[in-house]
């Protein structure tokens, strides 16, 4: 009776050796560029002719793991990793246990034994960035012989396009960001790289326009000689307005590429703002009556501070003034319609009378935003620009000072 | 005695089927009679109007913005076919309109923006469904026009009466992409409600010339995302 105490065979009579034959699975690994597959290492039985024996015992104690071309793939324990398109060999060496059953002996003798396999690696490239309207191209990439099918597109919505090519490369006019993908075949397996395309806005910002003083009367009549009346104590009053003449229709992307059939718009909208101000012609008179009577004691702010801070209040600061709350708000990134226009992309089949409808909406929301930001009233006329209390106004019938 | 309480059973059973059967009838007979606006299907590409309408917002310090006109409309929302589970999901939404003023208001029903936008004239309408999306862990709310119908007197059959107290049902399709970034960030629930305007056109040129105050259903539905 003998004892295989490797393998805890129990036999009467002589033992006889059955080695392994190492091979891996899969029999091609077939990785991506940046990305890995696993290696499992299993045996055939050289008496019986059958495998499936996992030999993981010996390489975990004995395995040498490498690649013929590390600047394709590298190799390590049970991992390829893809490094660059093209192909190279795995190859998994460990101390396994030799004998074909034909020489009887007790225990198998153990030998360095090689397990290889082919590691295809496919890669795709494309145009990182590219400004929304611009032509971005993907190129595939792999082992010797490969071929490519079921490029696809898919947007951050979860929108695909896909693409009917065959070839190596797709190309194609982009709108929205993404990422695509292709099936890269070779002999042996397949693999679906992947690659992003970002795409940046256009400058489409929409610049706040200039604060324009106009003549008493041109949208709104201050009194002459001044009350205290409107939200400005009659002394100046703002006018704000966005609008647009709308667009001609939106742009359909043809061809074959990863944007087909996303439409956008591919003209800038002319996008007209204003920021008009009025400053009653009392107070710009040093001579006025009104003028006269603000005499900077007795409580009252001075004609010279009251100027100046009517001024500040309309338009004359960067930070407590109806077109400062006006530059603000047009400029925020949330608030302004020429970006938000710009950015406005449907996916291939949308309904365009709704798109245009919502880009519309939008534009409208974005124009009643600035003009609620800009009425909200900054420090009064009679404070300063920080805030502080400079006096009452004086009006008529004026009180007097000493 | 026990035989006719067995009848007496047998004869209530009769009349609570034949109860059902009368309301199931009338229920049925309703929905044959309310109207139905489909906008689950497209129109071909040469009747979409993709043109953006002008239009002027803005006005005098202090002067608030005109709050745009009511419209006699309620709007529910009535079902959502095919819930969505993920991210590029598309749905039907059935929503009602009942007409709660004492006219009849003319809805507009057409797809065709072409043939309604193609020539000056009065009366030319925009009416739009949206889908009110909102977070209800932080409240979170966001409005996306998911369907546009149209309408003028001058384009036959874009325009359907609706009598006071009348109702029609309106079909379309959504998707959850206005809210894709919630979805790939952290929402587990949503509610949706549904929402209705109108904009009106001048009469010479493509430019808006008011607004109505948008309607919203009371009721919402909730769409819960593993």
């Amino acid at each position: 009776m003998a004892l295989d105490k490797t393998f805890g065979h129990l036999t009467y009579g002589c033992l006889t050796c059955c080695g392994y034959t190492p091979y891996l699975l899969p029999g091609t690994v077939t990785v991506t560029v940046g990305g890995g597959g696993g290696i499992s290492t299993f045996g055939t039985n050289n008496c019986t002719g059958q495998g499936g024996f996992s030999l993981t015992t010996y390489y975990n104690q004995t395995g040498r793991w490498s690649s013929d071309n590390t600047g394709i793939a590298t190799v390590t324990a049970y991992h390829a990793q893809g490094v660059a398109a093209g192909r190279t060999m795995a190859r998994a060496t460990a101390t396994i246990p030799n004998g074909d059953g034909g020489v009887p002996k007790s225990p198998c003798r153990k030998v360095d034994q090689e397990a290889d396999a082919p590691v295809p690696v496919a890669g795709l490239s494309c145009t990182a960035s590219v400004t929304r309207g611009g032509t971005a191209t993907c190129t595939a990439s792999g082992a010797s012989g490969s071929t490519f099918s079921n490029w696809r597109f898919t947007d951050g919505s979860g929108n695909t396009v896909m693409g009917s090519g065959t070839s190596s490369t797709w190309s194609g006019v982009m709108v929205t960001s993404g990422t695509v993908s292709v099936t890269v075949t070779s002999s042996g397996g397949s693999a679906t790289p992947t690659a992003q395309v970002t795409v940046t806005a256009r400058n489409w910002q929409t610049s706040p326009a200039s604060a324009a003083p106009v003549p008493n009367g041109t949208f709104y009549t201050l009194p002459v000689p001044q009350q205290p009346t409107g939200t400005d104590a009659g002394l100046g009053e703002f006018n704000e307005n966005s609008s647009d003449p709308g667009t001609s229709n939106s742009t359909i992307i043809g061809g074959n590429g990863p944007n087909t059939g996303y439409a956008y718009f591919a003209t800038q909208l002319s996008i007209s703002t204003l920021f008009q101000y009025e400053i009653n012609p009392d107070l710009q008179s040093s001579t006025s009556q009104f003028s006269t009577h603000q005499w900077g004691a007795c409580g009252f702010i001075s004609w010279s501070n009251l100027l100046t801070q009517t001024n500040r209040h309309e338009f004359n600061s960067s930070t407590q003034s109806h077109y400062a709350f006006y530059t603000t708000s047009i400029s925020s990134s949330a608030n302004n319609p020429g970006a938000f226009f710009e950015q406005q992309v449907a996916p291939p089949g949308a309904d365009l009378n709704a798109f245009a409808n919502a880009a519309r909406s939008g534009l409208n929301s974005r124009y009643a935003q600035i003009f609620a930001a800009t009425s909200v009233e900054p420090f009064p006329v009679n404070d300063s620009e920080t805030g502080t209390f400079l006096g009452n106004i004086n009006y008529a019938p004026y009180a007097t000072c000493p | 005695m026990h035989l006719m309480r067995l009848a007496h059973n047998i004869h209530g059973l009769g009349l609570h089927v034949v109860l059902m059967a009368a309301l199931v009838a009338s229920v049925l007979a309703q929905e044959v009679t309310t109207p139905v606006i489909d906008l689950t299907v497209p129109p071909p590409r040469e009747q979409q109007l993709s043109a953006v309408p002008g239009a002027s917002i803005g006005g005098i310090g202090g002067q608030p913005l005109p709050r745009g006109y009511l419209l006699p409309l309620k709007i529910d929302l009535t079902s959502i076919y095919r819930r969505p589970t993920k991210l590029g999901d598309k749905f039907t939404v059935e929503v009602r309109l009942r007409n709660t003023s004492a006219s009849a208001f003319f809805l507009p029903t057409s797809q065709n923006g072409v043939a309604v936008f193609q020539h000056d004239g009065k009366g030319r309408r925009t009416f739009m469904f949206s889908l009110v999306f909102e977070d209800p862990r932080n409240g979170r709310q966001t409005t996306s026009i998911a369907a546009v119908a149209m309408g003028v007197e001058t384009v036959k059959d874009s325009l359907l009466r609706i009598d006071p107290s009348k109702e029609v049902r309106v079909l379309f399709n959504a998707d959850l992409a206005p809210v894709a970034d919630w979805l790939e960030r952290d929402a587990s629930e949503i509610q949706i409600r549904v929402s209705a305007s109108e904009t009106t056109f001048e009469d010479r040129r493509y430019f808006v010339k008011s607004e109505s105050q948008p309607i919203v259903s009371g009721n919402a539905e909730s769409i819960r995302f593993k």
